[in-house]
């Protein structure tokens, strides 16, 4: 059910590698060749083409380079593998007829290759609800010589519109607001963190009201030669069990009431 | 008709065995088990995030740190006040440094956040503290990022981690190379001995690697990837339910680690 977008980030280049076998061997799942698909926006309508077949228990990766001439520039591309060939040009994202797992989950290495290395995480994309909104605590940022660091935020929506929306950074302790920025949705936003004035003690707060991404926190150094790449946790992950989407609520509304008088 | 019969199919692998089993206390916190590494080549550092203070609640907090050997085996544990909402870095490698003598070079370590705020128990739920753990490789001048992704002990060191009746493959969706070395670190987060196995396979099913091995509750076990001849892919077989290792892929002097 998922896509898999090919990344990018300053001084590196995006690497996808489908696998085309299930993460387990006891979730129930389709074992036979499936279509590789190459899915954007326009920002008006879907597109999707096929680029190949992957037969049952093989891989394949794709890098940027190889789907660059299919797709408009800056857009974001998206990989899937189905049992079903996707419409042309649809209004919605397609629906995927594709191998789901829950335990673990299938997924893909999604990773950013510089000249000197790569770094990756294992990891899809599924389309997020049109009003969704994101909060997260980031204390990735290295402050090193020659060390620049960047929150890359993903997003994927069933509408085929590239909207434009607010990121505002904030610091967790004092809740001032450090600085302000904007994302696309359906795509990857590259932001820079180095010129919003965090100190080492500082934790960042990243929030956007209108819209939620995934959001990859990179770093690195001498303009590739050392990597680092993670995502943070939704907030229902501080907590376990129990009604952890209302643990998220409370500390959306929480936060989002704290920091609106200084936004 | 379809759904049921898969439903049924599939209930052997799914009925009493639970991902995450739930503390008995509803005040308990939950931690995931951290994997340390300290020697010249590796040292840890952990994001230590004041989680009671993210839900709103104000005054100093604390939280207790306890670590354990390669063999599950507990050997220091020490409290700490937490910086707020200020960001404090945790340099697990000079905390352990300052210890009379390790007993190993890498083992696990987990965290409990002391004060419970009250919107958790409110939402029936538990504080876990699951977060965001780097590591240095040979004094590079960037650490590389991982978080947690185990629910694997509450704060009266019982594992919550399920067992499974069958054994389950964890199928590594990852493209192991042949010019790259790799270290899989896996812990056994259930309360009893797991036999584990772990195969390396090229993607025409040829064996490259095989190795079993017997994991105590606890314990965490670092298999070694080296001179592949061509690519290949990991399974692990267990009778865990979610044997979800963390990788390290390194080459000279780089390093890159991630979950599965």
């Amino acid at each position: 059910m998922s896509y898999f977008p090919i990344l990018k980030a300053p001084y590196c280049t995006g690497e996808t590698t489908l696998y085309n076998f299930s993460p387990n061997n006891w979730e129930s799942v389709y074992k036979g060749t499936q279509v590789i698909n190459l899915s954007y926006t326009d920002g008006f309508f879907w597109h999707s083409m096929v680029l190949g077949e992957l037969a049952y228990g093989d891989y394949q990766v794709f890098k940027y380079q190889d789907v660059k001439e299919l797709i408009p520039s800056n857009s974001l591309p998206l990989l899937s593998l189905t049992q079903n060939k996707l419409d042309k040009i649809s209004r919605e994202l397609p629906e995927l007829v594709s191998n789901q797992t829950n335990v673990p989950q299938h997924r893909s290495t999604l990773g950013l290759t510089s000249p000197y290395t790569t770094t990756s995480y294992q990891g899809e994309l599924n389309p997020f609800p049109l009003k969704s909104s994101l909060l997260t605590f980031s204390p990735f940022l290295q402050f090193s010589d020659k060390v620049e660091n960047f929150v890359l935020l993903l997003n994927l929506e069933k509408q085929a519109d590239s909207r434009k929306v607010k990121v505002e950074i904030f610091d967790a302790n004092t809740k001032t607001l450090k600085c302000e920025k904007t994302a696309l949705s359906n795509n990857i936003t590259v932001i820079s963190l180095d010129d919003c004035g965090f100190l080492q003690h500082d934790l960042p707060l990243v929030i956007c009201r209108e819209m939620t991404a995934i959001p990859l926190y990179f770093s690195c150094v001498n303009e590739g030669e050392f990597l680092s790449l993670e995502h943070t946790h939704p907030p229902a992950s501080l907590v376990v069990h129990g009604a952890r989407f209302g643990a998220q609520k409370y500390l959306k509304d929480y936060w989002f009431s704290q920091l609106k008088k200084n936004a | 008709m379809h759904n049921f019969l898969g439903k049924v199919k599939k209930s052997p692998w799914v009925v009493g065995q639970t991902l995450t089993k739930k503390p008995r206390k509803p005040q308990s916190a939950i931690s995931d088990l951290f994997i340390w590494r300290y020697n010249k080549s590796w040292n840890t550092y952990f994001e230590l995030l004041d989680l009671t203070g993210l839900f709103g609640e104000k005054g100093q907090h604390q939280a207790d740190i306890i670590f354990f050997n390669n063999n599950g085996e507990q050997f220091h544990q020490k409290s700490i006040e937490l910086n707020g909402l200020c960001r404090q870095i945790l340099n697990i490698s000079k905390l352990l440094s300052e210890l009379k003598k390790l007993p190993s070079n890498y083992g696990t370590f987990c965290i409990f956040h002391k004060e419970i705020p009250n919107s958790v128990l409110k939402f029936q739920s538990f504080i876990a503290e699951r977060g965001y753990i780097s590591y240095q490789y040979k004094n590079a001048p960037l650490r590389s990022y991982v978080h947690g992704n185990l629910d694997a002990i509450d704060d009266s060191l019982t594992l919550l981690g399920g067992s499974s009746f069958f054994n389950r493959h964890y199928n590594l969706q990852y493209l192991l190379l042949p010019d790259k070395n790799y270290e899989v670190a896996l812990i056994n987060a259930s309360s009893t001995n797991k036999e584990i196995k772990f195969k390396v396979v090229e993607f025409d099913n040829n064996f490259q690697i095989k190795e079993v091995i017997t994991l105590k509750p606890k314990q965490v076990f670092v298999f070694p990837i080296q001179n592949l001849s061509n690519p290949s892919r990991l399974i692990i077989e267990s009778k865990m339910i979610m044997a979800r290792p963390v990788v390290f892929c390194l080459g000279d002097d780089k390093m890159d680690v991630f979950h599965g």
